[in-house]
């Protein structure tokens, strides 16, 4: 009996021991994870960026920022205007139809910025990465209502 | 005991019948219970093979080898699972900083 406890104890504590030195050794080699404050530390990974790469796409990342800031509270104004319209009329109207055009304005502008972006990071990426990225991005362009989770990821 | 003596007893051994009664399928019920003996015997809830495989050296170093290559598989697919789990959180979470119309599907769906 005692032998039975004691194999059977160090049957556990080596497998527990095994689990843990295994979990540790794979999240800081072949599963690192990325860095969950720097939004960017996704590609890095997923692309296998260099340094310098990756400091490049940082920086082509900041800069463009602000101006996805700027264009995300145009989108909400005329989206905002659109639809307080929209409620107050019981049919179509001028007013309609010229801020359903100020929209798609707004929205063209908005996916030719954000392509430009997605050019000028894939060409900081080495060529395959770079088209690799663009196939999963250009669904955010395309289709702009589908967010992450729902686009299909090539690999 | 002499040899005459043992094969007088012998003989007397083999003309001798028990003259009691045996109850009905006497001979059937004793092999059924010894059936049900060795089938409880070799039972893998009663846990005795574990007693006897502890007694092996060989099989107590296989339980706790299965244990630790058990740990480390686990270890391992538990890694992969979070990364991949990991990986999808950061992809959205740059889409959502490079997208300005999700960023207004998340506000607005706020």
């Amino acid at each position: 009996m005692k032998r039975l406890v004691v194999i059977l104890a160090l049957a556990v504590l080596l497998g527990l021991g095994a689990y843990v030195i295994s979990y540790g050794i794979a999240r800081h080699t072949f599963c690192q994870m990325p860095d969950v404050s720097d939004s960017s530390s996704w590609l890095r990974q997923e692309f296998h960026l260099s340094d310098v790469q990756y400091a490049q796409v940082q920086k082509l990342e900041a800069n463009y920022h602000p101006h996805c800031v700027e264009m995300c509270t145009q989108i909400m104004q005329s989206r905002s205007v659109l639809k307080n319209l929209i409620l107050a009329n019981g049919s179509m109207t001028p007013e309609i139809e010229v801020a359903l055009q100020k929209d798609g304005v707004v929205q063209e502008q908005w996916r030719a910025d954000m392509l430009r972006h997605f050019y000028e990071v894939s060409q900081a990426m080495p060529p395959e990465e770079g088209k690799r990225y663009l196939q999963i991005m250009q669904a955010q362009v395309i289709q702009p209502d589908m967010t992450s989770g729902e686009m299909a990821t090539p690999h | 005991m002499s040899p005459e003596h043992d094969q007088q007893l012998k003989t007397l051994l083999r003309e001798w019948q028990p003259e009691t009664d045996l109850p009905p399928r006497f001979e059937s019920e004793v092999w059924h219970r010894i059936a049900l003996n060795e089938e409880k015997r070799s039972s893998w809830l009663n846990f005795d093979w574990l007693f006897q495989v502890t007694c092996q050296p060989r099989l107590a170093f296989a339980i706790v080898a299965i244990a630790v290559v058990l740990g480390t598989g686990l270890a391992n697919w538990e890694a992969v699972r979070s990364y991949h789990h990991e990986m999808a959180n950061s992809k959205s979470r740059y889409i959502h900083s490079v997208d300005p119309f999700a960023n207004t599907l998340l506000t607005s769906n706020q």
